[in-house]
């Protein structure tokens, strides 16, 4: 469907759209200007074939896909326990998971830090996995669970009817309708733990356990100078498998925000 | 010791350590495991560090991190406060010894043993006092040191327009004027930050009345002292007549001021000892690389300029860039005192600091001026090293809360927000409070 507009309605629309994508693309462009400083596109080579960033690559996928299954797992049966079953102390219990979305994440540092050095998993992924995953997971157990307050309830009651279990309904009823807000989940956990820096910074001190978003870092002239062309190949490239993300699921990143608008 | 047979130990000390077959230095007595912190050593360059220490120590396991200058202090605060306190890492002078002093093992006895009684005469002696506590306990050791009061030119551009390096205020202006005129950035400065505010007040109060501002530091004169002020409207001139660049105050010194440097778009910038590297080939190949330039620019040092009229040009302040640290509570102290030992020893001192040409910890080991790639850079070399073997005048500040104040007081007088006196009273109230005068 598409809605009717004047002419100069459309032009104000089409130069405001104009005008806002170019103050988003800028900062791109500029970041892509100072990548080409010194070898150009080299400077792209020199990061990629850079011996460490394989492993930090890797790392980084490890670290993603950890939290995003620790987070997903974790959230989506809190959510369904607090829309589906008859709880005690629901509210309470909410409440107690969602508070640390109240507490700035600098203030527990330290005790995280004291945590991981006595569990011995310094310089092991789980030490950033576990931390970022329960920082992340108040946020997507309130945005799966308004999903779920969505739903009908007639449709459980029906599952519950035709014999289905409380997991089978999750399973086979609630999962499948779930997947706008599972893509969404995903997507976002991602990005936290892809781009996550102090965690990496102080529990994985030894290289070889270093994630992507510490690699600029190594891109220097001296200590006190950054090797700015590289640091910034770098910070364009490390920002590819988002990019990718994103793309693939914009369908359904989209379609959350539309859905339910119209009955 | 002359510079001349500094020079010859030096040589000797590089040849000795390439010849001496590995295995007769050896010690395999030594045993455990090291985590070493520092900013200082880029990663690659420690591992290669570690890999030579291990050729002598090959039964001490170190484990070593880097962390950029930004990064390093947040962790290493983070770390200490839980507890988890690195065998050995690296330190700055100033504020943040205080804060990590009460953490570490007393050097002391470990030097003395290994150097003898007269160990003291190893080390230049302002950096090395500033390394010692109140109680004589020996915190740290400078593992290098930097020398900070001068300036550095743009000699190619320089000698394009026929210029030279100022060496009066009057002549800084011209220079200034001429740079401008010529479509040259005059002279960059990040105002934006304190540090190297400070050095440059440091430098002009230096001159207009040497050892005041330490004795206003002390607390033992006020801060509304009239050489102080006086050195303080200089300040102000410098923002006034075109020699500070339009928006200093707004640039930050590293990467801002830096980055015009040496992309060639200013002429002067304020810089130390820390520098020296970018004299070095290596140093002009990794700019070369990373401001994709073939072009080659000359950079030379040259001393502050006399800009209180009395005919002398500027001196320098040395004080410790690193200091290397031993936590107290290390299980493996014999090995991190061999690190240590390694580290200060005249085979790394020369070979590490040396080849960047920045000022060894040790004073036993001497810069090699011939690693300096122009006569006018040697030379600067050579009167770098007179200035600070001659200066007692340390870089920092004793206490945090007065170089705050007096951080706020520069930038606030620049920018003509306050007048110098009272910008100077505002520093010296907070004085007042941290002596109690």
């Amino acid at each position: 469907m598409h809605l009717q507009a004047s002419p100069a309605t459309l032009r104000i629309s089409q130069g405001t759209l104009l005008l806002a994508g170019a103050v988003f693309a800028a900062p791109m462009l500029v970041a892509i200007s100072v990548a080409m400083r010194g070898g150009g596109v080299t400077n792209f080579v020199t990061v990629i074939t850079d011996p460490n960033m394989p492993r930090f690559m890797l790392n980084s996928l490890i670290v993603a896909g950890g939290t995003i299954a620790v987070v997903l797992t974790s959230a989506t049966l809190a959510a369904y326990a607090f829309v589906a079953l008859p709880l005690r102390w629901a509210q309470p219990l909410l409440l107690l998971l969602i508070a640390p979305l109240m507490i700035p994440p600098a203030s527990i540092f330290l005790p995280i830090f004291i945590n991981v050095r006595a569990l011995g998993l310094l310089n092991t992924l789980p030490a950033v996995i576990g931390p970022i995953a329960a920082l992340t997971i108040p946020v997507m157990l309130l945005l799966i669970r308004s999903f779920l307050m969505g739903v009908p309830r007639s449709i459980l009651d029906a599952a519950k009817m035709d014999g289905s279990n409380s997991f089978q309904t999750l399973r086979f009823i609630l999962l499948p309708m779930m997947k706008p807000i599972l893509v969404v989940s995903t997507v976002w956990t991602f990005l936290t733990a892809w781009n996550e820096y102090f965690l990496p910074l102080v529990f994985l001190r030894r290289v070889e356990s270093q994630v992507v978003s510490m690699a600029p870092k190594y891109f220097t002239i001296d200590e006190r100078t950054p090797n700015l062309g590289l640091q910034f190949a770098a910070l364009l490239l490390i920002s590819v498998p988002t990019l990718l993300l994103f793309l693939y699921f914009r369908r359904h990143l989209i379609r959350p925000v539309t859905s339910g608008a119209v009955k | 010791m002359s510079k001349m047979i500094k020079l010859t130990v030096l040589a000797s000390v590089v040849a000795t350590a390439a010849l001496l077959p590995t295995a007769a230095l050896a010690d395999e007595s030594v045993t455990g495991n090291v985590l070493w912190w520092s900013w200082k050593v880029p990663q690659a360059e420690g591992d290669a560090l570690v890999a030579r220490f291990n050729e002598v120590y090959p039964n001490v396991e170190v484990e070593y991190v880097w962390q950029t200058p930004s990064d390093y202090f947040p962790a290493l605060k983070l770390s200490v406060a839980a507890g988890d306190v690195p065998d050995v890492w690296h330190n700055q002078a100033g504020a943040m010894f205080a804060e990590y002093a009460p953490f570490t093992e007393d050097l002391r006895p470990y030097v003395e043993a290994e150097r003898g009684a007269d160990w003291k005469d190893d080390w230049y002696a302002a950096p090395l006092a500033s390394g010692i506590t109140e109680d004589g306990k020996v915190a740290g050791l400078p593992f290098v040191n930097l020398g900070a009061g001068t300036l550095w030119y743009n000699k190619t551009i320089f000698d394009e327009l026929g210029l030279v390096p100022p060496t009066t205020l009057a002549e800084w202006k011209a220079v200034s004027a001429a740079l401008r005129d010529a479509d040259v950035i005059p002279y960059v400065q990040g105002a934006s930050q304190d540090w190297i505010n400070l050095d440059m007040f440091i430098a002009i109060a230096n001159q207009v009345a040497p050892g005041t501002f330490y004795e206003a530091d002390h607390g033992e004169i006020a801060w509304t002292d009239p050489s102080l002020v006086e050195s303080m409207e200089i300040w102000k001139s410098l923002f006034d007549d075109g020699i500070q660049q339009d928006g200093a105050l707004s640039m930050t010194q590293y990467p801002d001021s830096h980055d015009l440097y040496s992309s060639q778009q200013a002429g002067m910038i304020m810089q130390g000892t820390w520098n020296n590297s970018s004299m070095t080939q290596a140093g002009q190949d990794a700019y070369r690389n990373a401001y994709g330039t073939e072009e080659v620019f000359e950079s030379v040092p040259f001393r502050f300029p006399d800009v209180d009229g009395d005919g002398e040009l500027g001196g320098m302040t040395i004080d410790v860039d690193a200091f290397l640290m031993m936590s107290e509570t290390s299980e493996n102290k014999e090995a991190a005192w061999a690190l240590i030992s390694f580290l200060l020893s005249d085979e790394i001192q020369a070979s590490y600091n040396g080849g960047k040409l920045v000022i060894p910890g040790t004073s036993t080991v001497a810069l090699d001026p011939s690693l300096a790639l122009t006569d006018k850079q040697r030379e600067a070399l050579v009167w770098e090293a007179e200035l600070l073997a001659a200066t007692t005048f340390p870089r920092e500040m004793r206490t945090p809360e007065i170089r705050t104040a007096l951080g706020v007081a520069l930038q606030e007088v620049a920018s003509d927000q306050l007048s110098a006196e009272d910008a100077l009273a505002e520093v010296d109230r907070v004085s007042q409070r941290v002596h109690r005068r």
